[in-house]
């Protein structure tokens, strides 16, 4: 009969959208899910006992209805397989449940397995030295760390990051992950599964000195701080480090030890890193540590003065003793008291650069005004926080740095001649310095900085080669050149002469002594300094670009250029091919 | 030589070329299983060989001197059980030898063990089939084997009882599953619940057809229509004692499994959706009572609901398996090449989830489809019965039947979280020895029954 058909069709299509709706609720928790597939059940039942032919009444048409039944809750069954297994199996396979009370993660382990049967490509310094590899133990894959051999494992932490299957994996380890474990090449890793052949991952070679690194490192000794050197001609990142850091060995899983005490090792070392005793030893501050420059930004003033001589007058500078840029704000006062004797009277760029004055570069800011001084920070990196794109380096996530915080406190004239001696609001990163640094050093032109120089197969074949990348030039080449002069000059007789401390090489710099609030519960108004020094080696033709930070260390003149110049010398003494 | 020449005339050859079919495709999976698995040196000889394949070569070897055997002396056999139960006996076994090298020392030998079962079990399907029953019975007790088992039915249905009974005092746990319902037996544990559904069917199918003119008709009182109640008292009061009895021993899903038995048994013997209905409240009624008297029933939903906020504990397994199902995707991960092992008890209560892991939407689909072939085969042998002359057989067949289905759809509706998961065994593919015997039995059982369709 025709009635039959079409109930039975309507009790089908209710079925269908019933099942279709739940099927667009939330993945979990599936409770609307459930009730979607139970009500969706007997109108199914309804739609196929009317759709099929009837049978004569009896044992025989009982027999078919629950035949009926039957393949009813089966086909509920295969609908729920399809969504488990196909419509939302890739958010099932990757969701991760947060337990609100004890925070207790619960997620998906086979990926974490997976990673652990790869074998996990190696990274290696410029030298070729093995710094991570993998290796086989009862049939598991484990991280190791050969580096912690010959050099402190401290030092690499941030930069190589961990691997855990626990807590996941930072560093190199994290944003080279497809790379290190053979995913990034689908079809190898297809043929590799049908072959049975062990899979892969490809090595890292990267533009780090491990040797250079590990005594930036030492140089830094238990002063929380950071150190890059980069090489001004083709970017590469000779060392990048942050202190205090952390051995990534100690949180690599070993399977042959016993589980419960790897864990506990694991858990152990992972809590006390975390702790705030510990300083924040997870944090690469070398990329994402944002610190106020203090006297290396008169760099940036320097450049804006060269760029606009007409306007900066470069032909009357003062050193005062303190100027008063309005009424009823505090005046810029010098570090050191009596400058003027030693920049002379009238002064010029080069001794109010070589003697850190703060009241000439304040000066030079105001006359300057906020657009073109903002023009020559942007083309070095250090812009308004709505042109923020992130750090310059793309191997490893970093901030940016930002000219202000504030919209428009530019437009103020005491922070405007705050920000042309490099308080103000200011905030960098040691890179950002650092590339600042190799700006000059490289006739005005950045190069992108960057940490890998190539990526290799198992076989040696190489898959890619970094290509050095020139930034938009940031200044002219004269100016550049003048500037080197001026970092010549604070190193040879102005305030950087510790960093003068590798025989034979003319070192270029400049001091940075960045207060910043530190207040405590006697003194609210403290005020500590972070050291900073910029440097570049051999001023002539420069090979090094040198940027170091030492949190609340003191004077940059005195502990920033001494590690700077330790840092130079320790390059230097390195057994260079170049050389 | 004339046998032989009647036997070739009578050869099953359907079943026989369905049977070699899911030989091979089980035969090339044990061998990919060798092979991916890397658990065993595989040496060339003849001995290596051997050790290699025996798990899978005797079981197949039986299977088809059954069918053989069939062909001699039943003909008239469904054709197709046999080959359906040859294909899940035969994934069943792969899985097995899987699982085995991953589930640790423990449960090394499940494959070999399983093997064993298997074997056992075609030995107790070929004695249900081929040892002259009817002919034994009839010298001895006058009585052929089916009016034997209908008559005896309070026996059978008081030794259940009492089986189910002594596992109070002399059960144990061999698993670690909470629940006692096993005996020692030394060399196996025996699950007597999976004796007692049978059991259960013999007697409701031999009660309900003696009585189903009576169950049937309506019972006047004045002028209130009310059922039979003299006769339908007798029989829920046997069923639930047997019922209660498991429910007290905490076997939910066998208690799940017994009531639906007994639903779709007196639905077909009446013909009454009202009995459906009425059972249906009733179960609903008792689910709510189990759910707040029974912790185990509480926290069971609970974990159904959201495994999540336990799934570090009583909702591990739950949300493994979920994790499991959505990582095989559409084809698996590949056979040896998942993890199904994280799952706890995946050779018994979640061998689905392993099977939907390794072998994906297509291969769980695919189980799907056998278990219903062979339900839809189970029901067909049924309604070929004359009902008139043989309803004990019918009810059985039916009965029957439907355990098997219930059993497949509680524990894999389990798995994927359509129902609160109860443990039980599935069918034939599970790792378990009463639940293979058992199933075999029943398998043996209703070839018995189709066998004897024409006859009459």
């Amino acid at each position: 009969m025709n009635w039959r058909r079409i109930t039975g069709m309507a009790l089908l299509i209710a079925s269908m959208v019933s099942v279709g709706f739940g099927m667009t609720r939330a993945i979990e928790p599936a409770a609307a899910w459930l009730v979607a597939i139970w009500l969706a059940a007997p109108l199914l039942l309804g739609a196929l006992s009317l759709l099929f032919p009837p049978a004569p009444a009896g044992v025989t048409q009982s027999v078919r209805n629950l035949t009926l039944a039957m393949v009813t809750g089966f086909v509920i069954i295969a609908i729920q397989l399809l969504r488990q297994q196909f419509v939302h199996a890739d958010a099932l396979e990757r969701y991760v449940y947060v337990d609100e009370q004890n925070g207790q993660t619960t997620s998906n382990l086979r990926p974490v397995l997976e990673a652990l049967r790869v074998q996990r490509g190696v990274i290696v310094d410029r030298r070729e030295t093995p710094l991570v590899t993998s290796q086989v133990a009862a049939g598991v894959v484990t991280r190791t760390y050969p580096v912690g051999a010959r050099y402190d494992g401290r030092a690499f932490g941030a930069l190589l990051g961990y691997f855990t299957p626990r807590f996941g994996q930072s560093g190199l380890e994290a944003s080279y992950g497809d790379y290190l474990d053979g995913t990034r090449d689908r079809l190898k890793q297809v043929q590799d599964t049908m072959l049975g052949r062990p899979r892969r991952g490809d090595d890292l070679h990267l533009t780090i000195d491990a040797a250079l690194q590990d005594a930036a490192y030492r140089i830094l000794g238990d002063r929380r701080g950071a150190v890059v050197v980069i090489e001004p001609r083709t970017g590469a990142i000779r060392a990048l480090v942050s202190a205090p850091g952390f051995d990534p060995a100690i949180l690599a899983y070993d399977p042959a030890a016993d589980d419960a005490i790897e864990r506990a090792r694991i858990d152990g070392y992972w809590n006390a890193l975390n702790s705030e005793a510990a300083a924040q030893p997870l944090l690469n501050r070398a990329l994402q540590g944002s610190y106020p420059p203090g006297s290396i930004f008169k760099t940036i003033t320097a450049v804006s003065a060269l760029e606009h001589a007409d306007v900066a007058r470069l032909d009357a500078i003062e050193c005062p003793e303190q100027l008063v840029v309005e009424a009823g704000a505090p005046p810029v006062v010098n570090a050191v008291p009596d400058l003027a004797s030693r920049t002379g009277s009238p002064a010029d760029l080069e001794r109010i650069y070589a003697f850190s004055c703060n009241t000439a570069f304040a000066e030079l800011a105001l006359r300057l005004g906020a657009d073109r001084l903002g023009d020559t920070a942007a083309r070095f990196g250090i812009v308004a926080p709505t042109q923020a794109g992130g750090s310059p380096l793309a191997d490893l996530p970093g901030t940016a740095s930002l000219l202000y915080g504030e919209d428009g406190a530019l437009t103020r004239a005491p922070m405007l001649a705050d920000t042309g001696f490099g308080q103000g609001q200011l905030l960098v990163t040691p890179l950002q310095m650092a590339l600042m640094a190799a700006t000059i050093a490289n006739d005005g032109v950045p190069v992108r900085p960057y940490l890998v120089e190539r990526i290799t197969r198992p076989d040696g074949t190489v898959i890619r080669q970094h290509a050095p990348e020139a930034l938009p030039r940031a200044t002219s080449s004269i100016v550049a050149r003048r500037m080197r002069d001026l970092m010549r000059a604070t190193v040879a007789y102005g305030f950087g002469g510790a960093a003068d401390a590798v025989p034979g090489i003319a070192v270029g710099g400049k001091s940075g002594t960045a207060e910043y609030a530190c207040p405590t519960a006697d003194v609210p108004t403290r005020v500590c300094t972070h050291a900073w020094f910029i440097a570049i080696a051999p001023v002539a033709q420069p090979r090094y670009a040198v940027a170091v930070i030492i949190e609340d260390g003191g004077e940059g003149s005195s502990a920033g250029a001494r590690a700077a110049g330790q840092v130079l010398a320790a390059a230097f003494a390195l057994p260079d091919d170049e050389r | 030589m004339m046998i032989f020449r009647r036997v070739l005339a009578r050869l099953r050859l359907r079943e026989l070329q369905l049977i070699v079919t899911a030989l091979l495709f089980f035969a090339c999976g044990y061998i990919l299983v060798a092979a991916t698995t890397g658990s065993r040196a595989v040496v060339l000889d003849r001995v290596g060989i051997a050790d290699l394949l025996w798990p899978s070569i005797v079981p197949s070897l039986l299977f088809i001197g059954i069918s053989l055997m069939l062909s001699w002396r039943m003909p008239n056999a469904d054709q197709f059980v046999l080959p359906l139960v040859a294909l899940l006996v035969g994934l069943g076994l792969l899985m097995m030898a899987r699982l085995a090298p991953a589930l640790g020392s423990d449960y090394a030998d499940v494959d070999s063990r399983q093997s064993l079962w298997v074997m056992i079990g075609i030995i107790a399907l070929g004695s249900v089939l081929f040892v002259p029953w009817d002919q034994l019975l009839r010298r001895y007790l006058r009585t052929s084997l089916m009016d034997w088992l209908a008559h005896y039915r309070y026996v059978w249905l008081v030794t259940g009882i009492m089986l189910i009974l002594s596992t109070f005092a002399l059960g144990v746990d061999p698993n670690g599953s909470g629940v006692k319902a096993w005996f020692n037996l030394g060399f196996f544990h025996f699950q007597p619940s999976e004796l007692l559904k049978i059991i259960l069917v013999i007697f409701l199918a031999s009660y309900l057809d003696e009585h189903r003119e009576l169950v049937t008709r309506s019972y006047h009182l004045g002028p209130v229509r009310l059922p039979p109640l003299p006769y339908l008292v007798p029989l829920t009061g046997m069923w639930g004692l047997a019922m209660g009895l498991i429910i007290f021993q905490r076997d939910l899903g066998a208690a799940l499994l017994l009531f639906s038995v007994f639903l779709a048994m007196l639905y077909v013997a009446t013909g009454r959706g009202s009995y459906v209905i009425a059972g249906l409240s009733a179960f609903a009624i008792g689910s709510f009572a189990l759910y707040t008297v029974v912790a185990v029933v509480r926290t069971r939903v609970m974990i159904w609901l959201d495994p999540w906020i336990v799934a570090q504990s009583s909702g591990y397994q739950i949300v493994q398996s979920i994790y499991a199902f959505a990582s095989g995707g559409l084809f698996g991960s590949g056979l040896g090449r998942g993890v199904p092992t994280v799952i706890p008890a995946v050779h018994t209560d979640f061998i689905f989830s392993a099977i939907g892991e390794e072998l994906g939407l297509a291969g769980s689909i695919g189980v799907l489809i056998a278990y219903l072939l062979l339900i839809g085969r189970g029901y067909h042998i049924a309604l070929r019965i004359p009902g008139r002359f043989r309803g004990f057989e019918q009810l059985m067949a039916v009965g029957l039947t439907t355990i098997l289905a219930m059993q497949t759809f509680i524990i894999i509706a389990g798995n994927v979280r359509l129902i609160p998961l109860t443990g039980i065994t599935l069918p034939f593919i599970s790792y378990g020895g009463s639940s293979i015997l058992m199933n075999f039995v029943i398998i043996g059982l209703l070839l018995r029954i189709s066998a004897g369709e024409r006859r009459n």
